[in-house]
C-alpha cells in the first residue's frame, strides 16, 4: 500500500510540480524507476528553503478552487512559509490524530480541551479537528487565560488537554495556588503534549504530580500540523504508515543511518494533495523503532526528538532561528553581526538573552544613547520573533570568535 | 567602553601611560554589562591613537571645565551658577589642582552653555590652563 501511494505521489509531482519535475530530471530518476519502497532514496529531498523560495504557493499541486485552508508559520528571515490544505488533506490530518487519540484510549465520551494556539499556527485547529473526528467534545480554549482554563476543565468535565508541556506545568502551578488539585478535583486524566522538546523526566514530573497520563505528540506545520502521538504503551510515537513514510538519514551525507541509529528525520507524506512533501528533511534529530509495539501495532515508532540539525531553538513554543536574529541585527547600523543567544529557564518559562557587540563607530560615552540602541534592537527582535528578548550591548571584540562553525546559541535550560 | 572584566582598567591606564599622556581627571560609569571610562588627558590625540591601536572602543567627547574655589561651598557655588544659567549637566566629575578645584561637565548644549557662562563672567578653563 505504501508503495502504490508513493508511486502515485511521484507521478503526480513529476507531472504537476515544475520544481520537482526539474529536480527529478537533474537526479536522473523517472517515476517508473520507483519499483520498490527502497527506491525512495533515489528521489531528491526537499527542505524548508524550498518552501520559502517558493512563497507563497508555488509548490502547491492542487488547483486553487480545491484549497480549503491555509496555515502560515514564521520563517527564518521574516519570510513565512505557507501550507495549503484540500478537503482530503484536512480529512487525513484529522484521521491521523483521531487514530492517535484512540490509540491511548480516548473516545467519543471524552471532552478534550485544546489549549494550543488557534489561528495561523496549525496546532489549535489541528487538534480541534482530530478531536471532533474522534467524536469527542471539544473545548476550544486556545492559549492564555489560565484561571479561566482551569474553571473550564472543572465545569465542563474535561478529560484530556492538548497543550505544550511547559504550559501544563504552569497551569498546574496556577491551579495549586487556587487550591485546585487537577488530579483529584477534576476529571482530567490525560494530556497530549508537544510543540516543544520535552523529556522523560518532565513526563515523570507531570504524571507524578498531577496523576494524569502525559502523551507525547509529534508534528510540524510543513507536514500539516500535529499528527501523531504515543499509544497507551508510551513507547514511541506511531507514525501511521498509510499516511507517511519516515526515514532517518545522516544529516551530513543524507545517507540512511543503521537501524536504531539516531539521525535526521525525513518524511514523505504519501497522501498530501495541496502541498506534497517528498523526502522532506525536517531538521529534527531522533531515531525510529521498527519492531512491533507491545500494543500490537506495526507502524514505526518515533523516539524522543533530542535536537535540531540547524540551531533552531524553541522558546515558549515559538520557533526561533539564529538567522532571524542575524537578519534583525544586520538591519541596525549601531550594532555588528557578532552576537550570542543565551536561553535560560525562569521558573517554567524560557528567557532569551541576545548579547550583541556595538559597532565601534557608534560608540559614545552617553549611556542614555547606548540604552537607546539596546531598546531599538530589543524592539526589532521582538517584532520579528514574537518572543520577548533581553538585549545586552557588548564592547566590540568581547564576544567569543570561532574559527569553524560559530556557536551562537547557549541553551542553559533545565529540562525538568 | 570596556567589558566587565578584571584587569581592563589596568589595560587602559597602561596604554595611556605608555603613550606619554598624563591623566588629569577620570571617572568610571557602569552600564548594564559594560563600563564607560572617561579620561581627561593632557595629550588626547596620542592617548586616543594608542587606545584605538590596542583595539579599545574609544571616542572623543566635548566637555566644559570650570574652576571652583577649594573650600567648603566651592562646588555649591559652581552648581548654583549652572542652575541659574539653565545649564543642564548630563554627567560631571571633579579633581583638585594646586590652589583650586576643577569641575568637568558634559552638558546638553556646549556652545550655548559656554556663551551663558561667559556672559555671567565665568571663564571656562582651556586646555593649556589645565595641563
Amino acid at each position: 500500500m505504501q508503495l502504490s501511494s508513493l508511486k502515485g505521489l511521484v507521478s503526480r509531482l513529476y507531472e504537476c510540480s515544475p520544481l520537482y519535475h526539474a529536480r527529478m530530471r537533474e537526479a536522473g530518476v523517472m517515476p517508473a524507476d520507483i519499483a520498490s519502497l527502497e527506491d525512495v532514496v533515489r528521489l531528491p529531498a526537499m527542505t524548508k528553503e524550498d518552501l520559502r523560495d517558493n512563497y507563497p504557493d508555488q509548490l502547491f499541486t492542487a488547483p486553487p478552487k480545491d484549497i480549503l485552508r491555509y496555515h502560515v508559520s514564521s520563517g527564518t528571515t521574516g519570510k513565512p512559509t505557507v501550507v495549503g490544505y484540500t478537503r482530503k488533506d484536512i480529512e487525513n490530518w484529522s484521521e491521523s490524530l483521531a487514530r492517535s487519540f484512540a490509540s491511548f484510549g480516548l473516545g467519543d465520551r471524552d471532552v478534550i480541551q485544546v489549549s494550543n494556539g488557534y489561528g495561523l499556527f496549525s496546532g489549535g485547529l489541528g487538534m480541534h479537528y482530530g478531536a471532533e473526528k474522534l467524536g469527542a467534545a471539544v473545548v476550544p480554549a486556545s492559549t492564555g487565560g489560565t484561571k479561566k482554563q482551569i474553571e473550564l476543565i472543572k465545569d465542563l468535565r474535561v478529560t484530556s488537554i492538548a497543550c505544550t508541556p511547559s504550559y501544563l506545568v504552569h497551569m498546574n502551578e496556577t491551579a495549586e495556588d487556587l487550591g485546585v488539585d487537577l488530579g483529584s478535583d477534576t476529571m482530567l486524566n490525560s494530556a497530549i503534549l508537544g510543540a516543544e522538546p520535552w523529556s522523560e523526566n518532565m513526563r515523570r514530573h507531570i504524571e507524578g504530580r498531577m496523576g494524569i497520563r502525559a502523551q507525547n505528540c509529534y508534528g510540524a506545520s510543513e507536514l500539516s500540523g500535529p499528527l501523531f502521538t504515543e499509544c497507551d504503551q508510551q513507547d514511541g510515537i506511531h507514525i501511521w504508515g498509510d499516511l507517511c513514510l519516515v526515514e532517518v538519514v545522516d544529516p551530513e551525507t543524507g545517507e540512511h543511518v543503521g537501524e536504531g541509529e539516531r539521525g535526521e528525520l525525513v518524511f514523505t507524506m504519501l497522501q498530501r494533495e495541496a502541498l506534497p512533501m517528498i523526502r522532506y528533511r525536517i531538521g529534527d534529530l531522533s531515531e525510529i523503532e521498527w519492531e512491533r509495539c507491545a500494543c500490537g501495532r506495526t507502524h514505526p515508532r518515533l523516539q524522543r526528538v533530542t535536537g535540531r540539525v540547524d540551531d533552531m531553538i524553541i522558546i515558549r513554543g515559538i520557533n526561533v532561528f539564529p538567522s532571524q536574529v542575524e537578519h534583525v541585527l544586520g538591519s541596525i547600523d549601531e550594532v555588528t553581526q557578532q552576537y550570542l543567544i543565551t536561553v535560560e529557564s525562569q521558573g517554567v518559562l524560557d528567557r532569551m538573552t541576545v548579547q550583541v557587540e556595538l559597532d565601534a563607530v557608534a560608540f559614545t560615552d552617553d549611556i542614555l544613547a547606548l540604552r537607546g540602541i539596546t531598546a531599538k534592537v530589543s524592539k526589532a527582535l521582538q517584532e520579528l520573533l514574537n518572543v520577548r528578548v533581553e538585549v545586552q550591548l557588548m564592547e566590540p571584540g568581547s564576544l567569543p570568535r570561532f574559527e569553524g562553525k560559530a556557536k551562537r546559541v547557549i541553551d542553559k535550560r533545565v529540562v525538568m | 567602553m570596556v567589558e566587565n572584566r578584571t584587569g581592563k582598567l589596568a589595560d587602559i591606564t597602561g596604554t595611556v601611560g605608555d603613550a606619554g599622556a598624563n591623566i588629569l581627571g577620570f571617572s568610571i560609569a557602569e552600564g548594564e554589562n559594560f563600563g564607560i571610562i572617561r579620561l581627561m588627558v593632557d595629550r588626547p590625540e596620542q592617548a586616543h591613537e594608542a587606545l584605538k591601536n590596542k583595539g579599545h572602543t574609544v571616542s572623543y567627547t566635548e566637555v566644559l571645565a570650570i574652576r571652583m574655589e577649594d573650600r567648603p561651598g566651592g562646588l555649591h557655588e559652581a552648581a548654583s551658577s549652572c542652575g541659574r544659567l539653565g545649564i543642564n549637566i548630563v554627567y560631571a566629575y571633579a579633581f583638585r589642582n594646586p590652589g583650586h578645584a576643577v569641575l568637568v561637565m558634559k552638558v546638553d548644549n556646549a556652545a550655548e552653555a559656554l556663551r551663558s557662562l561667559r556672559a555671567a563672567g565665568i571663564e571656562p578653563l582651556d586646555h593649556s590652563s589645565l595641563v
